[in-house]
């Protein structure tokens, strides 16, 4: 949609000229420098259009005034250029001084002398294992722009066997016990933790044990986990609580307690939520809390959702004002994402559609 | 798309707090020549502090304190009362040295000359040159706190110093950063200038136009469209922060230069990102940039410029050194600070991040 089109559609709205001119003339660029390139959308079906749809749901011109308020002054939009550059910069700036500090440490080199520990750097970062935690890793993108990383040493999942790359290193190196000094588990986003690392009661011992995708991934690499030193999270990008969190249950884990580390090149401060609690007297924050509130219904939880704290303000009641560009995590408040069947009463349309990786039961 | 064939410079780096890099190395043995910009800002005065504490134990310490003077400063008056302010802290700092091991010098460095024409940066040159060129070879490390340094000043200095010392003599920046937001507005510039001329550091002979200009967007977006004007180049890479503390940072700016793209058609296909926090991430991005056209195209004829924080600043100066590229600039006439007061940026200097960069030297020989 051009922006002629869209200030004739928009005029319908009851927004007062002035800022709704303004308004359109930002978000038109924003569309076309980020927006109109999220995954869900399709031609005919790109922001404006989806935006236009999302305003007039809401009842009043000062619920929509402040629906676009929160649409150009909150939302964190990352692009997929960006997250691309999120894995490059993983690496250069915290997977490279990792394996330097390591070098440091094992040849006893005084801090800093990285320049004499480089001598080793290609023998350290060949016995590292890279390994995607999910499809949004991206993991095609950090081997191939990191050529020093061989292809042997990226599992693009989690769920497959590392057996061949072991092999290939010790013909490699011609050392039969050779292994990997480093595991590197690669994910694109964690809001809450959650699907990473949680205490579960088993219903038939009542004991409380861990699950979660990082207990997967130590299941099916357990020997090559034991035998290394370090194991690294990498999430690209990741809340503040979500790291905290993930750190400390981690320690309740024998097989990660005494190696385990996070790496996030861009982490979301914990103040960006906006929830009933986090508002204060932030006036333009209350405004979204209340549509949040004025526009959900109990119909649009699940079995699951609710297990989880419902989602009017995002699973784990994160309140984020954060899309990524190939999907809206459920952390994110309801209003940017949700969608209700086409039978359903009440309706919602959301701004940036999300697919749902979780099922509902 | 491009890979990464070999080591480039910078794959490894340091960059760490100032005081734990000092705690870690033997100061001892060292000979230090650390200097500073002098202003109305208070964060002239927190690496100082530091390094009179962490490097007092040099074998030898010398603090050179570089006062920078604006007659076209608007703001004159509030500006010069900041820079005493600044310049007792300073003094008070230095009485608690070791005089036998410890000397401080003053230079004063006029921006503008008797006709209003910017040309502080090569004033500073000349004057440091004279003043302290010779005796530069004496020292083992160079540390330079950029915290309070206008950009154009901060990269002619670095760069002389740069080109004076030999490869194992170890040349730092020192930025302090406090955790309170800071908005100091700029009025009136001077005309664009290159820093690091065309063709100055390298092959080219510098007599011809730019074809790509690399500028690394934020801040006025009036410097944009005066440099933009001025070099009128064929291809624009702008290079956004990105990440950023604030996630929104890169959007905000890109949509300040929105100019950029709309009038001047620049596709958003050639926005690169690099981290606002990190000026070796900056430097390798600018590196790609030029490994991408350098079999068809002379270096000299690819400007860059910094128009965003000083951090980023440092980046585009290391791909200027290491791609012999010219730099071009623009220099505020006058400084205000709008936000915090003076007194509440002052108190929050005590909670002051001081950042050191290596970059050059031992380390990476």
């Amino acid at each position: 949609m051009n922006l002629e089109v869209a200030k004739s559609l928009f005029s319908k709205l009851g927004l007062r000229g002035a800022l709704l001119d303004e308004a359109l003339e930002e978000l038109e660029f924003m569309a076309r420098y980020k927006y109109d390139h999220y995954e869900m959308y399709a031609p005919a079906g790109r922001f404006l259009e989806h935006l236009y749809r999302w305003l007039t749901q809401f009842d009043t011109p000062a619920d929509r005034e402040a629906a676009l308020h929160f649409v150009r002054n909150d939302i964190i939009f990352i692009s997929q250029r960006e997250m691309q550059d999120l894995a490059r910069f993983l690496y250069y700036e915290q997977i490279v001084p990792r394996i330097l500090d390591k070098i440091l440490e094992d040849s006893h080199l005084p801090p800093f002398a990285y320049g004499e520990a480089f001598k080793k750097f290609s023998h350290y970062l060949r016995r590292c294992l890279f390994v995607g935690l999910s499809d949004g890793a991206k993991i095609d993108f950090f081997r191939r722009h990191n050529i020093d990383v061989s292809q042997e040493q990226v599992l693009p999942y989690y769920r497959t066997s590392a057996k061949d790359y072991i092999k290939a290193l010790r013909e490699e190196s011609g050392d039969e016990s050779d292994k990997f000094w480093a595991v590197f588990l690669i994910d694109d986003f964690t809001g809450s933790g959650y699907t990473l690392l949680r205490q579960d009661v088993d219903p038939d011992t009542d004991q409380v044990r861990l699950s979660g995708s990082l207990e997967r991934a130590y299941e099916e690499h357990k020997n090559i986990v034991d035998g290394a030193s370090s194991l690294f999270l990498c999430e690209y990008v990741a809340t503040h609580s979500a790291i905290s969190r993930v750190r400390s249950l981690a320690q309740n884990a024998r097989h990660y307690a005494s190696k385990f580390d996070v790496l996030c090149p861009l982490v979301l401060p914990d103040e960006i939520g906006i929830t009933p609690s986090a508002v204060g007297h932030d006036s333009t924050k209350s405004a979204i809390v209340a549509l949040c509130e004025k526009y959900y219904d109990d119909t649009f939880e699940t079995y699951n959702t609710r297990k989880g704290g419902g989602i009017q303000f995002g699973y784990g009641r994160h309140g984020l004002p954060l899309v990524l560009y190939s999907n809206t995590p459920n952390n994110s408040l309801y209003i940017l994402w949700f969608s209700t069947r086409p039978d359903a009463q009440p309706q919602f349309t959301p701004l940036f559609a999300r697919i749902d990786r979780h099922k509902a039961l | 798309m491009v890979k990464h064939s070999s080591v480039t410079p910078y794959y490894y780096h340091v960059q760490t707090e100032f005081e734990r890099f000092w705690s870690a190395r033997h100061v001892q043995t060292r000979r230090i020549l650390f200097i500073f910009g002098l202003g109305f800002d208070p964060r002239c005065v927190p690496a100082f502090r530091l390094a009179a504490r962490v490097l007092s134990n040099a074998e030898r310490l010398n603090t050179v304190c570089l006062r920078f003077k604006n007659p076209l400063d608007d703001n004159l008056a509030e500006n010069t009362e900041g820079t005493h302010d600044s310049l007792k802290d300073i003094d008070q700092i230095s009485w608690g040295l070791n005089a036998a091991k410890y000397h401080h010098d003053h230079l004063e460095v006029n921006l503008f000359d008797s006709k209003g024409t910017y040309d502080g940066h090569k004033k500073l040159v000349s004057d440091f040159t004279a003043e302290f060129g010779n005796t530069l070879r004496d020292y083992t490390d160079v540390v330079i706190d950029i915290s309070a340094f206008p950009r154009s000043l901060m990269y002619a200095l670095l760069t002389r110093v740069q080109e004076q010392l030999t490869p194992m003599q170890n040349l730092f920046a020192v930025l302090s950063e406090v955790p309170v937001p800071v908005d100091i507005r700029e009025q009136g510039y001077s005309d664009p200038h290159y820093i690091i001329p065309p063709g100055s550091r390298g092959d080219g002979d510098g007599g011809r136009e730019p074809m790509i200009w690399i500028p690394i967007l934020g801040g006025s977006t009036e410097r944009l469209h005066n440099i933009y004007t001025y070099l009128s180049p064929k291809e624009v890479f702008p290079i956004v922060p990105f990440p950023t503390q604030d996630p929104r940072t890169g959007d905000h700016i890109v949509l300040r230069s929105r100019k950029l793209f709309d009038d001047w058609h620049v596709p958003f296909s050639n926005i690169m990102y690099a981290c606002g926090d990190v000026p070796f991430d900056i430097y390798r991005k600018i590196h790609d940039i030029v490994e991408r056209y350098r079999s068809f195209m002379s270096t000299d004829r690819m400007v860059v410029s910094a128009l965003s924080g000083r951090s980023l600043s440092l980046g585009v100066l290391l791909a200027a050194w290491l791609h012999n590229l010219p730099v071009c600039q623009i220099q505020p006439k006058t400084y205000k600070l709008i936000s915090p007061s003076r007194d509440d940026l002052k108190r929050a200097t005590a909670r002051a991040n001081v950042t050191l960069y290596w970059l050059s030297g031992e380390i990476y020989q």
